[in-house]
């Protein structure tokens, strides 16, 4: 789920870097001294799971994050993006230079909607939002990345084998797999150490084990 | 896990001091490297982007890259490429339209070229140099400082995952894609999480008792000498060439 360097055309690649600049100017703006150790941890964590591959058939695929992170971040989850691509692209050669702004792009939009989702479905089951989330966070990845590469070139789309069918087939099961994994993850940490989930949930769970 | 291409932060600083190109001031290389990357993007002609190909690859070499680190590190490129090309060649049917078999070359052509000259930008300069090569840029020092903090948390955090990878595997678990498994893949990276967390908000607690206020202290930068900029201009005036030929010969 990186796009590297020269897949995308001259003017989406600018495109797409500009508006991250924004995006991540929204981001750091306001940021405190004391989330810089939260947001750094994240975009580590981030970078490290791209390495984790699960086997699906004859190829591999790996777990994004970019709900859970959405979730824990907030606003801050572009700038955790944005600096875990940007050691993908430059220690692992995942992604690249040209495509970091649309690689950002296409995970922190889903990341910043998830958190707004998540949070806004308070009193639900903790996995239940996990899990849609995570399941969501990838559907617009890869319809984010679908609009890209249609507007770098209409060859994307062309015949059943194109690259697009093939990139929807193989993100079909990362959906229910990231849906899962996020329930799962985010229902233990809301168990565990509900402050990372922020205030609600704290109190939630506080009253819970009353 | 892909053990293959691990990096650890002592592995990354020793390319530095290389011969050829180096030392070269972080500010103006990774200008250079902006331009030249992004330069690439922008050209068609397959011709020109194999002149290109070969220019990176000299200059980095020179700059005391090591062609087998730089091969070893293309290869991770090489599976996509493939998986990219091949829908995109055949997908108009059988025998391949003209048009689209450029296409792929073409984009096979800009990812190898621009990954050459990042891998030749950041490998083969320690990164806390770069890293204040972006603030002197005037990047923001929290985006620079999350980078830094990033890098040195990414790399516990893979060791932490093979140390428990191991341990799964000790217990007779088997990575593999099955429904049952996915809650404990998903606890996992829970539990690495709040573990993580803790021991963040421990050495952020041990790093305000330091003086810590939100950013990492950079250095003051070395001065920019002619020779670095000469240096940045040849890759970069290189490209301006060859798009300026794109654009008005060919």
């Amino acid at each position: 789920m990186h796009i590297a360097d020269g897949v995308l055309s001259t003017q989406v690649a600018a495109v797409t870097s500009g508006v991250t600049a924004a995006v991540l100017a929204y981001s750091v703006k306001g940021i405190k001294e004391e989330e810089i150790p939260r947001t750094s941890l994240l975009a580590g964590f981030f970078f490290a799971v791209s390495l984790i591959s699960i086997p699906v058939g004859p190829s591999t695929i790996h777990p994004l994050f970019a709900g859970l992170l959405g979730v824990i971040l907030g606003r801050r989850a572009p700038l955790a993006l944005f600096v875990g691509l940007l050691l993908q692209a430059v220690l692992f050669q995942h992604g690249g230079l040209t495509t970091l702004g649309a690689n950002t792009l296409m995970l922190s939009i889903p990341a910043l909607l998830s958190h707004s989702i998540y949070h806004g479905m308070a009193g639900r089951q903790i996995i239940l939002r996990g899990a849609l989330v995570g399941g969501f966070s990838v559907t617009a990845t890869v319809l984010i990345l679908i609009v890209l590469l249609v507007s770098t070139d209409p060859a994307f789309t062309e015949g059943t084998f194109s690259v697009i069918n093939i990139l929807v087939v193989g993100h079909l099961p990362l959906v229910a797999i990231e849906a899962l994994v996020t329930g799962a993850a985010l229902k233990l940490i809301a168990k565990a150490k509900p402050e990372i989930l922020g205030v609600q949930e704290a109190k939630a769970s506080a009253n819970r084990a009353r | 896990m892909g053990h293959n291409h691990h990096h650890t932060p002592e592995m990354n600083n020793k390319q530095s001091g290389a011969a050829g190109v180096q030392p070269w001031e972080p500010r103006t290389k990774l200008v250079a490297g902006i331009i030249f990357v992004f330069g690439v993007i922008s050209l068609h002609s397959l011709w020109l982007l194999g002149i290109s190909l070969v220019f990176a690859t000299i200059f980095a070499l020179w700059g005391g890259l090591d062609a087998g680190q730089l091969l070893k590190k293309l290869a991770v490129l090489l599976p996509f490429l493939a998986l990219m090309s091949i829908p995109l060649v055949l997908g108009g049917g059988v025998p391949p339209d003209p048009e689209r078999s450029v296409l792929a070359a073409q984009i096979f052509m800009k990812a190898l070229t621009a990954m050459t000259f990042t891998i030749f930008v950041f490998t083969n300069q320690p990164i806390e140099e770069m890293l204040e090569a972006l603030e002197h840029l005037k990047v923001p020092a929290a985006i620079t400082t999350v980078i830094y903090l990033a890098y040195r948390y990414g790399f516990l955090f893979i060791q932490e995952m093979e140390t428990t990878l191991r341990a799964l595997k000790a217990r007779l678990f088997t990575p593999r894609l099955h429904w049952s498994a996915l809650p404990i893949y998903g606890e996992l990276a829970g539990g690495l999480l709040i573990k993580s967390i803790n021991r963040s908000e421990t050495v952020y607690r041990a790093m305000t008792a330091r003086g810590f206020r939100g950013s990492v202290p950079v250095g003051k930068p070395r001065p920019i000498e002619n020779r670095d900029l000469g240096k940045a201009a040849f890759p970069a005036g290189f490209l301006m060439v060859l798009i300026i030929i794109e654009q008005v010969v060919l």
